[in-house]
């Protein structure tokens, strides 16, 4: 402190009769504005303690030039006001910051005919606070700004725009600011959902807000937008209203539903769709979530099991009526469809009828398995027509080959009893019809075999064999019954396989028929094997007409039969090679086929070796 | 050799009943199932050829009927059949061989020669 806090001390003797009396500085001198009087010539006549402490005054400065004084700290301006105010004789006040005390002030100066006051208020403080406020308010429209809502402010009772964001200008384009009044609303374009009806100014949600008070709860609205399309709003409008409980203004948020609108009605239109479908359909279908709850369930549904959809939905699968098997049967397939998100079949039994039910999962858009579609269609009709036409062709070979059998045993006793006696040609011809029985009991076995391929009934008789012993047998029968052509082996692998013996040999059989039919004008067909790690591949060669490569892999198909150039068909049914590959995929191996038109075959298939035992299987 | 041939199809009883006599065989043929054991046990035959299906009564109740009786229980059975599922349970039911119609009769001869020797 510089001075005494005795304001005598900092009045000059020779006091002006405007500056304060003794009795008054007291108080002045608790103000916390600086106050200095300076004479005609600028020397001190008075400064307060504020002003002292400011300033850096002290009772020695008092009759001392001021602004020598504080040349530095109050800067020109101050001065040059100065004497402007005293050549004027007229007030001033002016904003002035002071920057080696780093402070605003306002200062006033007082001119007289004796001196003058200056009168300094800091500033800093409220210039700060209106800064702050200037920051809040630009933060508080940024924000309003960054929403991704349309919002608008309008006050009451007039209805006059104030506040607008970015978002609504998007939605109405240049939204229009001028707008002063209510009734003004009605030039922006909207319609009631439920009735079509063009909005009235008064309709507006905001409108309603500012006239009656009314908080508006997410209305929606179609609109025309700024490019001429349609969209829809979803608007909230409500009042503010001040301490008394007078509306003073109206605030709306405008959020632009039109996409979320436009895949709703698209959603919808699919519900419909599939309701239609789904509720019409003779097929069972069921929908599950992860949990394998229930989350849907069509009608066709009542009708098999007598359970409404209402009580099964939200039930896990084990509560949905179906059997524990069934139920257990289609957890498991659910389960590895949520993981796998692979399409799956299952046939199961319910109230005594056949279904087959097509799982098919339903993706989410992270492409996560959220729930599984169950078709599920009664299959009763096909299985009964299946067992039916298995049991059809069951009989109808066991009634073909009755009297097969009673044509093969005569002709044999004609045979031998002819061969007895003069009749020459009596054994050949014979011999012909017996070949054509033979011919004949083959077709009514494969017929039987191609039925149950399709119904999968064909059983094996697997067991371990040597394959060079079958081959051997085999091929010294086609021999014996083919002596025009040579039957030749080479390579053939010693080994023991498991499997069907007498099937693989109708495999070879086929094969070895099928090259000698084809090998019209050469005479050697070749049966060699090559084994690899897993496999033994057996290959049936010959170097006969070849087949165009357009048939190669039409060949094992079923009754496929192939055409010459002459629309002439080979004969056969076209039912061997179908049975031998399936024979062969039965047995987990594959045939194949390499020929050149013109120069021959070479058919193979492959069979897999019995896998050495392994410790743990001893 | 005495063969006692059972089947309800009197063509193929005829044709076999032909065949085999022609071949030195005396050949009883019946084609009423259910007097097969009573005929066993009356002719002795050394062997007995046995149709799967036979009217009344069939193949697998003959050869149960024929395994319980001690005079015909050693007497040979060879069925013939048709049916593709009679070889598996021919297999099961003690039958000594089995044939599927339509057979060859060199192997039919040979079989009974086996079975009887």
């Amino acid at each position: 402190m510089v001075f005494s806090s005795h304001s005598k001390n900092k009045i000059k003797d020779d006091i002006d009769p405007f500056l304060p009396k003794a009795n008054i500085t007291p108080l002045i001198d608790n103000i916390n504005d600086q106050i200095v009087a300076l004479d005609n010539k600028g020397s001190i006549i008075y400064f307060n303690q504020s002003a002292g402490k400011t300033f850096n005054l002290d009772i020695y400065c008092l009759g001392k030039n001021f602004w020598s004084l504080t040349q530095k700290l109050i800067g020109e301006k101050v001065y040059k006001n100065s004497r402007k105010a005293l050549k004027n004789s007229q007030n001033i006040q002016f904003e002035h910051y002071l920057s080696i005390i780093k402070r605003n002030f306002l200062i006033n100066i007082y001119p007289s005919h004796q001196g003058l006051i200056l009168y300094f208020i800091d500033i800093e403080q409220s210039k700060t606070n209106i800064q702050e406020i200037k920051k809040d308010n630009h933060f508080l429209k940024s924000i309003i700004d960054q929403m991704p809502s349309g919002v608008v402010v309008a006050e009451a009772p007039s209805g006059k725009l104030i506040i607008s964001n970015r978002e609504l200008k998007n939605i109405f384009g240049n939204f229009p600011k001028s707008t002063s009044r209510i009734k003004q609303y009605e030039k922006w374009e909207a319609y009631h959902l439920d009735t079509g009806k063009r909005y009235e100014s008064y309709e507006w949600p905001l409108a309603r807000s500012l006239l009656n008070g009314e908080t508006v709860n997410w209305e929606e609205l179609k609109i025309v937008k700024k490019d001429g399309s349609v969209g829809y709003l979803r608007i909230r409008s409500s009042p503010i209203k001040d301490k008394q409980g007078n509306i003073i203004a109206g605030v709306a948020i405008d959020n632009d539903i039109t996409k979320a609108k436009l895949t709703e009605d698209e959603l919808f239109k699919s519900r419909v769709e599939f309701e239609a479908i789904s509720k019409n359909s003779p097929d069972i279908i069921l929908r599950f979530d992860k949990k394998f709850s229930c989350l849907y369930a069509n009608p066709a549904f009542k009708k098999t099991t007598g359970l409404s959809p209402k009580k099964v939905v939200g039930k896990n699968i084990f509560e949905i009526g179906f059997p524990q098997t069934v139920s257990l049967y289609w957890e498991e397939k659910l389960k590895s469809i949520f993981t796998d998100g692979k399409l799956d079949t299952v046939e199961f039994c319910l109230n005594s009828r056949d279904y087959q039910a097509w799982l098919v999962p339903e993706f989410n858009r992270v492409n996560q398995v959220q729930s599984v579609l169950s078709v599920s269609r009664d299959i009763t009709g096909i299985k009964e027509a299946e067992r039916k036409k298995d049991e059809f062709i069951s009989m109808a070979s066991h009634e073909l080959k009755t009297p097969v059998t009673t044509i093969k045993v005569f002709s044999h006793i004609l045979r031998k009893s002819a061969a007895e006696s003069n009749y020459e040609k009596f054994p050949i011809y014979l011999r012909k019809m017996e070949d054509q029985v033979n011919k004949l009991n083959k077709l009514v076995d494969q017929l039987l075999d191609v039925s149950r391929i399709q119904i999968g009934t064909l059983e094996l008789n697997k067991r371990r064999f040597s394959l060079p012993k079958l081959i051997k047998e085999i091929k010294e029968t086609i021999q014996t019954n083919n002596p025009n052509h040579q039957i030749l082996t080479k390579n053939i692998e010693n080994i023991i396989l498991y499997g069907d013996k007498d099937r693989i040999g109708e495999v070879l059989i086929n094969l070895l028929s099928n090259a000698i039919k084809y090998s019209p004008f050469s005479d050697n067909v070749l049966i060699t094997t090559f084994k690899t790690k897993t496999h033994i591949i057996v290959k049936v060669i010959d170097y006969g007409i070849g087949i165009e490569k357009q048939y190669q892999d039409k060949i094992f198909q079923k009754l496929y039969r192939i055409y010459d150039s002459n629309d002439k068909t080979f004969p056969g049914f076209g039912m061997g090679l179908y049975i031998s590959s399936e024979i062969i995929k039965l047995h987990s191996g594959q045939m194949a086929v390499k020929s050149k038109k013109g120069r021959g075959s070479t058919f193979s298939f492959t069979l897999p070796l019995i896998k050495p035992k392994t410790n743990l299987d001893k | 050799m005495k063969v006692l041939v059972v089947d309800d199809d009197l063509t193929i009883l005829e044709a076999l009943k032909t065949a085999m006599e022609f071949n030195d065989y005396q050949v009883e043929a019946i084609s009423h199932g259910e007097k097969t054991v009573q005929l066993a046990q009356k002719l002795k035959p050394d062997i007995i050829l046995l149709d799967f299906l036979l009217s009344g009564i069939d193949g697998c109740e003959i050869t149960k009927s024929l395994r319980s009786h001690p005079d015909t229980k050693n007497i040979p059975v060879i069925m013939l059949s048709a049916h593709p599922e009679a070889k598996k349970i021919a297999n099961k039911i003690g039958i000594n061989t089995f044939l599927s119609k339509p057979f060859e009769l060199d192997e039919l001869f040979q079989k009974i020669k086996i079975l009887t020797s």
